[in-house]
């Protein structure tokens, strides 16, 4: 029997009989000659449906049976013979209906039967389908096979040389016992195997392989062993155990696929021998090869002795040995003489950096003296405002004095930073397009009301012939100017003060200030531009001036790859010429710049701020006011509740939370904190840890709030201590990844709009372009040609992503980033960097701190970009969660604390530096990071120099570029003030004899990568003490 | 069951791995046989036991063994199509990043590394490229390092390189000095030499591009899926992974990371997922 003869029959079963039932009744009580039995014929059709091709037979017996009884017992109505007659005529004709019924069910279960079979096939080709290596093919069949005939357990066995072994299976409860391998005559699959037929079980014993699930586990009660053959060979078996057996079908279907499910098996096995004899044969064939290089080098060697022996017997070789001699000599004698120069070169260098090592020491000196100064200057201030007037007018002059001449000692003190920035090198220069009639009309605007103020006239004068632009840094070249005329209208106090412009030869470009003031002795113009010597010291400083103005002016110059020369009479006055390139090339990047203070410092802040941090102000300063509103955010965006009383803390949060859109309030007290909670109820508060038990009564009081909080502490804070005027906070990365993922995940919540990409490209064409890709995804785009354009963009709103071409007019994208991340009135969205520009290694590390990815323009690169930007718009928040979760579980594992360590990690694998720094950044570690050996002891070096904090441990990955870390380690060892600082190789390397170089080299210790949080901790705990 | 020479073989690769630590237990069977058994004539010895005895007993033939079990066999352009197929992807992907970090693994005798630092020369990357060249055999890596063939061998090397679509004459690279050719010393300026085996060792840096050629077919299945999911791990995503001749990521768990790039040079691209973009970094770390 068929597995779908069962389904429809006992429904149809049961009217059939209920139908006979009330005709057989009808019948009795009706009288002969009313044909009630007619109807009988009802039921024998309806068993047609029945799939049972017996059925309409058994039917039309019973119906016989009831006409006979009916005949018998109805009540008398016409002629018995009649009856009989028509009775008999009837069955006869039921006879017929039966018959064909009979016909037809059979046809239409072979049809059935047959659509079965060639479902189940076409299902299993198709599982086949494709290239599938053996494993993967055993487990489609099976699961095939398994769902198809409803079987419980299977396994497939393979022949592997004439040995089975199981493949896949199914159902199998995983400690059940299963042979890896059964040899061609073992038990029943060996004997399936030689019969090449199947075998059936149906007593099976209790100890057969059991079901697993999670009814518990039972045996099966039905067996199929069937093994699949192809061109008399078995190469495979299937064994297959049921509850429920349709024995007829199984077999059918599993005769019906054996020829395909053998022929794919035996294709899988062709394919893998095929590719092991592929390789096999590459192998031998590069083993040949490697043998007859072998013996090409053989008889290599043999000619060369054979040389080497008719040499030996000429004798004329022993003069020229003589002759080689005295080359030998020439050439020692050049050689010492080369070493002297490099001697000579060497001390030079060292000079050098000597010279650079003072000029570093000054700029952090003086920016070590900048941090009080301001303070001083500060209170002073409040001193003198008297505002509760108290003080005498004397202390007020006091007070007033101490404020004036700290202001001197501070400008004295930038400009000694500025020179001796210039002279470290760390000042940048960045060439754009100068429009020069532009130039000289913003010095006009800034010094004719100078000149007004003191009577004198202020002249402008453009050549003709002079190129609308040329290429300069236009900060640098501003200072310059500026310090002249400013110089020029102090020392002069009637006439004129005059800044012209023309064209000088050899493509420059001559800027000259003249005035007829005081002018300068022929003795004294040599001097002038020496640092710290003053023309007239006395004049000097009625004036304010700091005599350094000149100097840096020459700094500055030099580096714009200018000259500068002065003509000057005594009581006439004097005539300053800048001679400047028209063109000024990118001027390669010192290796050694510095970027980090450039960046984070804000130049322009009020200078509250930052002294609020150390000194402490009272509350006072600490109004919301103080923290405008980003203005350009929509009101209805959520609000955050920034609970913080540090100023500096609470702006970094609040910077954060504005870059995602988001509007923060402030509250320094918790009394603040829960006025704030109406009527604009916040969605997310970040809250300093210790007002967590003042505010959360009334948080959770109002019980319809459901607040998200967020709890921070002054240790998820870390400073940069290398600003120019100002000390600032920023979250540290592990918080600031932790904040990012709350607010994305507030983000999703509260918008379902596009996201939105700002693209700034200065070509209209690429413009469109890039426009045109982004729509087609779905992404709205604003385009911009250049950086103010830019900056008005980003003044006015936020945006998911911003694609910036570095090689714009006018500013260069690298100072539209230094601006975004100065600036608090810009939103500043995650950058791509998206340039026809090569980049240099600093310009690439300046980049790789602000942007999210870098693409260089190619064929390729509007794929990448489109591809990087989806990336980027699904993954934000996302990952950041990622990255946590496993933060916490790090946390959880180790607890050492490594508050206040400062470690340098050597490494050049990024994802390794981001992964040691959330492993140690949480645990209180603060760290700096170098990217190859080279760079490692650069770092240290600096840190000996006083520049740097001081290092307590060195991690030392061992395969960089430029470097390796043994030979890092090595130099390290070198030099005395290092021989004791703890270093701990990160080494991929795995054999004893790897990390025994590491210690031998110097290492105190080394840990495997990738790296064991449970192990390292410890590690560094050890050498930490 | 193990035949005796099976149990000799198995011990010898165990005191060879133990001493001296080089791990050939997993190469493929039939290569180590025929190695071992090349090696056995040559040194005279009667069975695997007693070449066991010799190695362990005298460090200097370690070497020479070593030299017998790592095949030095290398050509320049080998397969030019491969080579000239990352032609294609230099100048088109991989330009698209501002550097780029190559790896090199099983260098061998570097004629792999110096053919790929004349496509980077070639397509105008050479200074954003950073290579790593490494190989177990350390020989093979001196000898890579100098960028040293003997002459006969140019003609083999130049007929591949013409067949990759070349951008200049090949003989611009090297100079002859007493019947060898010295490669230009510049294309290595940016390259690391390693000692790192695909066995043993681990990732040690993300890279744009990986080319293992020949080194898979010497493995046995469990050690090409862990040298393949090393390059799995390595690669940044969208990197790329390029194959001997006859080697491909079938049988590999790990070729659902990767994405046949071009079928007939085996070369394969990592596939996006998993990776994921660096928090940006704000004045704290410098970088
Ligand atoms: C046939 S050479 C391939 C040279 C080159 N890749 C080419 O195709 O022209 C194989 C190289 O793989 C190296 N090798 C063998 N086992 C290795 C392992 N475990 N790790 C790294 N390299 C290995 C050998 O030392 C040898 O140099």
């Amino acid at each position: 029997m068929y597995r779908f003869q069962h389904e429809i029959s006992r429904p149809l079963n049961s009217s059939i009989f209920i139908i006979l039932g009330f005709l057989f009744i009808l019948d009795l009580y009706a009288p002969l000659g009313i044909s009630v039995w007619i109807f009988y014929f009802i039921p024998i059709v309806i068993s047609f449906f029945s799939l049972q091709p017996n059925l309409p037979f058994l039917v039309t017996f019973l119906i016989s049976i009831f006409l006979f009884l009916g005949f018998k017992l109805s009540p008398l109505g016409i002629e018995e013979s009649v009856a009989i007659i028509n009775r008999s005529l009837a069955l006869i004709s039921f006879l017929g209906i039966a018959i064909v019924g009979n016909i037809f069910i059979r046809n239409q279960l072979q049809s059935k039967k047959h659509n079965w079979l060639i479902t189940g096939q076409n299902k299993l080709n198709s599982q086949m389908a494709g290239d599938l290596v053996l494993t993967e093919l055993s487990n489609k069949i099976l699961r095939f096979l398994v769902d198809y005939l409803e079987a419980k357990i299977g396994i497939i066995y393979i022949n592997d040389r004439e040995i089975f072994r199981h493949m896949s299976t199914y159902g199998v409860s995983v400690n059940a016992v299963l042979l890896d391998t059964i040899h061609a005559e073992d038990g029943l699959i060996g004997q399936a195997s030689k019969d090449n037929r199947p075998i059936f079980l149906s007593e099976i014993p209790n100890d057969y392989l059991k079901i697993g699930s999670s009814l518990g586990k039972s045996s099966p009660r039905h067996l199929v062993i069937y093994p699949f053959v192809l061109n008399n060979k078995t190469n495979c078996i299937v064994e297959l155990g049921f509850f429920n057996f349709h024995a007829q079908s199984t077999t059918d279907l599993l005769d019906f696929v054996s020829r395909s499910i053998a022929s794919a098996v035996q294709a899988a096995q062709t394919h893998l021998q095929v590719h092991e004899l592929l390789i096999e044969t590459q192998r031998q064939s590069e083993e040949l090869h490697s043998y007859s290089e072998e013996l090409d080098k053989q008889s290599e060697t043999l000619k060369l002795s054979n040389a080497q022996l008719e040499q030996h017997q000429k004798t004329v070789e022993t003069a020229n040995r003589q002759l080689k001699e005295q080359s030998r000599i020439l050439i020692s004698q050049n050689e010492s003489l080369i070493n002297a120069n490099l001697a000579l070169e060497l001390q030079k260098q060292k000079l050098t950096q000597i010279s650079r090592y003072k000029s570093e020491f000054l700029a952090n000196m003086s920016h070590e003296l900048r941090t009080p100064l301001n303070s001083s200057i500060i209170l002073a201030h409040l001193l003198a405002e008297n505002r509760e007037e108290n003080l005498t007018d004397l202390q007020l002059k006091y007070a007033q004095t101490i404020e004036n001449s700290s202001n001197e000692l501070l400008a004295l003190i930038n400009d000694i930073l500025d020179l001796s920035k210039i002279e470290a090198g760390h000042m940048t220069v960045l060439p754009q397009n100068v429009n020069i009639l532009e130039f000289v009309d913003s010095m006009e605007a800034v010094f004719q009301p100078m000149c007004a103020q003191k009577g004198l006239h202020f002249r402008k004068e453009i050549a003709d012939g002079l190129p609308q632009n040329f290429i300069t840094d236009p900060i640098r070249l501003g200072q310059i100017i500026k310090n002249l005329l400013s110089n020029a209208i102090k020392f002069t106090e009637t006439g004129e003060v005059a800044l012209s412009v023309t064209t000088a030869p050899d493509v420059h470009i001559a800027f000259i200030v003249s005035d007829t003031g005081i002018g300068i002795s022929v003795e004294q113009q040599s001097l002038i531009f020496e640092p710290f010597i003053q023309v007239d010291g006395a004049l000097n400083r009625k004036n304010g001036g700091t005599g350094l103005g000149l100097s840096i002016c020459i700094e500055l110059i030099r580096l714009l790859k200018g000259k500068i020369n002065l003509q000057s009479r005594l009581e006439q006055g004097s005539i300053f010429t800048v001679l400047l390139p028209e063109v000024l090339d990118m001027p390669q990047l010192q290796p050694d710049l510095e970027l980090t203070p450039a960046i984070s410092s804000r130049t322009g802040n009020s200078g509250l701020l930052p002294a609020a941090a150390e000194i402490s102000f009272d509350r006072a300063v600490l109004n919301i006011s103080e923290f405008p509103e980003h203005p350009q955010l929509p009101q209805n965006e959520p609000i955050i509740l920034i609970v913080e009383d540090n100023p500096g803390f609470a702006r970094s949060t609040l910077e954060l939370a504005n870059s995602f859109g988001f509007r923060g309030i402030i509250a320094a007290t918790s009394e603040e904190a829960v006025n704030h909670l109406h009527p604009h109820t916040p969605s997310l508060i970040i809250m300093n840890g210790k007002f967590k038990d003042d505010v959360k009564d009334s948080l959770f009081a109002a019980d319809d709030l459901e607040i998200p909080l967020q709890l921070l502490t002054a240790n998820d804070y870390s400073s940069n201590d290398l600003s120019d005027d100002t000390r600032e906070y920023f979250l540290k990365p592990f918080i600031h990844q932790k904040l990012m993922a709350d607010f994305h995940r507030l983000q999703m919540k509260t918008r379902e709009k596009l996201a939105h990409v700002l693209i700034i490209e200065d070509d209209p064409i690429e413009r469109t372009m890039m426009s045109v890709l982004l729509n087609s995804k779905k992404i709205e785009t604003i385009e911009v040609g250049s950086v103010p354009e830019c900056l008005e963009q980003l003044a006015k709103g936020t945006f998911d992503c911003m694609i910036l071409d570095l090689g714009l007019p006018t500013t260069s994208g690298f100072s539209l980033l230094e601006t975004l991340s100065m600036e608090d009135r810009y939103s500043f969205p995650p950058v791509i960097i998206y340039t026809g520009l090569g980049l240099t290694a600093d310009q690439e590390l300046f980049l790789n701190k602000f942007s999210q990815s870098i693409i260089i323009k190619g064929t390729k690169s509007p794929e990448r970009l489109l591809d990087e930007i989806m990336l980027f718009l699904e993954s934000t928040g996302s990952f950041v969660a990622d990255r946590n979760t496993t933060g916490q579980v790090n946390d959880l594992a180790v607890d050492v604390s490594l508050e206040g360590r400062h470690l340098l990690i050597v490494e050049d694998d990024i994802r390794n530096i981001f992964a040691l720094t959330s492993i140690l950044e949480p645990r209180g570690a603060t760290i700096q990071v170098a990217r190859n050996g080279m760079d490692g002891l650069e770092a240290l070096q600096t840190s000996l120099d006083g520049g740097e904090q001081s290092i307590d441990l060195v991690l030392m990955d061992i395969m960089m570029p430029k470097m390796d870390g043994l030979t890092a380690i090595r130099k390290i060892r070198q030099q005395s003030a290092f021989k004791d600082i703890p270093i701990i190789a990160l080494t991929a390397k795995a054999r004893q004899i790897d990390h025994d170089e590491t210690l031998a080299a110097g290492a105190n210790d080394y840990i495997s990568k990738p790296l064991d949080t449970n192990k390292f901790i410890p590690l560094l705990a050890k050498w930490l003490k | 069951m193990s035949t005796r020479e099976d149990i000799e073989v198995d011990l010898f690769l165990e005191g060879v791995y133990r001493h001296y630590h080089y791990d050939f237990r997993n190469y493929s069977r039939t290569f180590i046989k025929r190695r071992l058994n090349l090696i056995k004539t040559l040194l005279q010895c009667e069975s695997f036991s007693m070449l066991q005895h010799q190695i362990l007993h005298d460090p200097h033939l370690m070497t020479k063994i070593l030299n017998y079990l790592t095949i030095q066999v290398g050509d320049m352009f080998r397969d030019p199509g491969y080579f000239l197929s990352l032609r294609h992807i230099i100048s088109s992907y991989l330009s698209t990043y501002s550097s780029i970090k190559v790896w090199i693994a099983g260098c061998g005798t570097g004629e792999e590394l110096y053919s790929l630092a004349i496509l980077f020369r070639e397509e105008g990357l050479e200074s954003r490229a950073q290579f790593f060249a490494t190989d177990i055999n350390f020989e093979a890596l001196k000898r890579a390092e100098a960028g040293i063939y003997a002459v006969d061998r140019l003609e083999s090397f130049e007929n591949n390189y013409r067949h990759t679509d070349p951008k200049h004459s090949f003989s611009s690279y090297y100079t002859i000095k007493n019947n060898y050719a010295v490669f230009d010393s510049a294309l290595k300026e940016n390259t690391v030499f390693y000692n790192h085996s695909l066995v043993s060792d681990s990732v040690f840096a993300e890279m744009h591009l990986i080319s293992c050629r020949n080194v898979l077919i010497y493995f046995d299945n469990s050690l090409q899926e862990r040298a393949i999911g090393l390059f799995s791990d390595a690669l940044i995503r969208k990197g790329f992974l390029g194959l001997g001749a006859k080697e491909s990521l079938y049988l590999s768990p790990h070729a659902g990371n990767f994405t046949e790039f071009q079928r007939k040079d085996r070369i394969y691209q990592k596939m996006a997922l998993q990776e994921l973009p660096l928090p940006r970094v704000r004045g704290h770390i410098k970088l």
